[in-house]
């Protein structure tokens, strides 16, 4: 690891440009969304506006052209998921298919596979989720058990995913599942199939979240039969193919922007209220705070639109993102309710708390902190 | 950029040391011609800008210079004798960059070649996660001397703000955890890390701390017309 290769960098002025129009496509939709639903950001989703999204050209902005992309790089999508996140867009339906899956499919698929998937995920349409976490594993993902054996149609699956972000409204999971060996085979055996969720044999069951919203789910599979094409990529290299989609999970500016809106009612109920230093002190150091892990997301962007893998830079920022972001609700209950005189809008107490409970994801979703910080060691040449 | 870095660093390393006589450091600095590196060319400098001598700033951090180089770099470039504060604060946050990338540098060597408990303290998962959280420290104060040095000898008071602010408030932390990972060694007055640490903690406090920044920070926040931070902070890279 080089802290030289994260430096402030500039967006490109043509993808500057992209700005005003996704503002407005922004403002058309989220007018009466309330408080606590823009504060759940990508958590949060819309068909309709995922498809008015893919309408306008705002999709696979990485993908090529002939698949319905725009073919640009990855600090155009940089600009426009910065607005959708600082507003608490209801990104939430594409969100996995534009992040990752579309550009595992681009990068592992055959011809036929990216014509049949990635038109759909630009306009819109056609909604993926992350197959990779189990029961019995979490941090430890090459001890996945769900297994897919060759028949002489294509696969038959079985086993079982959990923690599975939307898979109630996804089409497609990416999944990785063991595909010949034993647990004990570690990254060896391992595979990843593109499972069609309407097929017979699977189960999707909701995992209520602590405040009662259902993003997560446990999706069972009982012989589910797949065809031959339901591989993506090569047998048996599925662990370094998750390893570049993880690559793509980790890096966006969703792993700083995800309490911004949260942050920016709070600075609004502050800006009507006499003025108080200590008060000013903390709007400041957050404002201050969030202003340089911006440019340090931007600089990790800069790498991967330079064609690298910035594995351990995107760590480094995940985990100083999810801190800060961690910090925001807490410090600002602490704020409002120092000051009892004060009407606070129910609204932005119901957010904070919101946030408050759902919180300690943000360093356990994309990889926990503890497995970051090992990366981050290691990366910094301790063994 | 290493052809202007290398040379530096030469030069530096041939005067840095507590046993350097002051004098004889500054005239050999002075010699080098690079206190004169902001200066415009048509005047008889190198007409560096700010970005451009950053890693020189960061250099003098890593050296422990305390002699005012980049304040006199500074001064001769504006053909002044005092420099306003959100300058001196950037350029105090250059230096904080550089001691805290040597403070890393240091606690990481140091842990892979301490041993207890017959294997390197290094090796050890709580060291290896105070370390990690150092490394982030480390790269904050480091973008912060980026984002402060990108606009120039006249910098806006809420660049100035946001870099001091966010730099100054990551010393605390790199401090202890790099005294925390030497051990008693580092708490002596003859293993160099205090002399580290301890201008760390004096550059912290100049020009400003973190909560005399995160007053200005505040305030122009909550003046601005500006909806969101998003807004907000592309406005900050535009002044
Ligand atoms: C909101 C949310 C959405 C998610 N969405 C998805 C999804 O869509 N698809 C999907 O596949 N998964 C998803 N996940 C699961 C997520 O990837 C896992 O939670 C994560 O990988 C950790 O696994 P675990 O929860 O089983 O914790 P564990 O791995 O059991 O960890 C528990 C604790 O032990 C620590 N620990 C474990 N191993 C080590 C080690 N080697 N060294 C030090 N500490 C260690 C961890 O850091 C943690 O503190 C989601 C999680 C959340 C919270």
């Amino acid at each position: 690891m080089n802290f030289d290769h994260l430096t402030l960098s500039e967006i490109p002025a043509t993808d500057e440009e992209l700005r005003p129009a996704i503002r407005e496509l922004i403002a058309a939709h989220i007018g009466n969304m309330p408080l606590y639903k823009r504060a759940r950001t990508w958590m949060g989703g819309d068909a309709v506006f995922s498809r008015a999204m893919g309408q306008a050209g705002f999709l696979g902005l990485t993908l090529p052209r002939k698949y319905g992309g725009a073919e640009r790089g990855p600090l155009a999508r940089f600009v426009v998921v910065e607005e959708l996140l600082g507003a608490g867009a209801p990104v939430g339906m594409h969100w996995i298919a534009d992040r990752q899956s579309a550009l595992v499919i681009l990068k592992f698929g055959t011809e036929a596979q990216r014509e049949q998937y990635l038109p759909k995920i630009c306009r819109g349409e056609m909604y993926f989720c992350i197959g990779m976490s189990e029961p019995g594993s979490g941090s430890d993902l090459a001890s996945v058990r769900s297994r897919a054996e060759r028949t002489e149609n294509g696969w038959r699956l079985n086993g079982q995913k959990v923690w599975t972000s939307g898979a109630h409204h996804a089409h497609y999971m990416i999944a990785l599942v063991r595909t010949s060996g034993e647990p004990a085979d570690r990254n060896q055996g391992l595979s990843q199939l593109l499972v069609d969720l309407n097929a017979p044999g699977i189960t999707i069951r909701p995992v209520p979240d602590l405040n009662g919203d259902h993003d997560f789910n446990e999706v069972f599979f009982d012989n589910v039969e797949l065809p031959h094409d339901a591989l993506l990529g090569e047998e048996g290299a599925g662990w370094s193919q998750v390893t570049a989609e993880l690559a793509y999970e980790r890096s966006g500016p969703e792993r700083i922007y995800s309490s911004a809106v949260l942050l920016d009612a709070w600075i609004q109920h502050v800006a009507r209220q006499p003025q108080c230093e200590a008060r000013q002190r903390l709007v400041g150091s957050l404002t201050a705070q969030l202003a340089v892990l911006r440019e340090l997301s931007v600089a990790v962007t800069s790498r991967l639109a330079a064609g690298e893998q910035p594995v351990v830079e995107a760590s480094l920022v995940k985990d100083l993102g999810a801190t800060f972001e961690q910090s925001v609700p807490s410090l600002i209950a602490d704020d409002l309710a120092s000051h009892p005189e004060e009407s606070v809008d129910p609204e932005l107490w119901h957010a904070i708390m919101t946030v408050t409970h759902i919180a300690p994801a943000f360093s356990l979703r994309g990889g926990t902190r503890e497995i970051l910080r090992g990366i981050i060691a290691r990366g910094m040449g301790l063994r | 950029m290493d052809e202007l870095l290398g040379p530096f660093e030469q030069m530096l390393a041939s005067v840095a040391g507590r046993s350097v006589d002051s004098v004889v450091q500054w005239k050999a600095i002075e010699e080098s011609g690079y206190l004169d590196a902001l200066v415009p060319e048509a005047a008889g400098g190198a007409g560096l800008s700010l970005s451009d001598i950053e890693p020189l700033i960061r250099a003098l951090g890593r050296f422990a210079i305390t002699a005012p180089v980049a304040e006199t770099m500074a001064k001769r470039a504006l053909g002044v004798d005092t420099l306003g504060r959100p300058l001196s604060a950037i350029l105090a946050v250059a230096e904080i960059a550089g001691l805290a990338e040597k403070i890393l540098e240091m606690s990481l060597s140091y842990a892979n070649d301490r041993v207890q408990f017959g294997k390197p303290i290094g090796k050890l998962q709580v060291i290896q996660q105070q370390l990690a959280v150092m490394g982030e420290q480390v790269l904050m104060a480091r973008m912060a001397s980026q984002i402060g040095c990108a606009h120039g000898l006249a910098p806006s008071l809420e660049v100035a703000a946001v870099s001091k602010q966010v730099a100054s408030a990551t010393v605390p932390q790199i401090a202890s955890i790099a005294h925390a990972v030497h051990g008693a060694i580092g708490i002596t007055e003859e293993f160099d890390l205090q002399r580290y640490t301890r201008r760390l903690h004096a550059l912290r406090l100049a020009h400003g701390s973190e909560g005399y920044w995160a007053n200005i920070v505040g305030k122009a926040r909550l003046q601005s017309d500006r909806q969101s931070s998003v807004e907000f902070i592309l406005s900050l890279r535009k002044s």
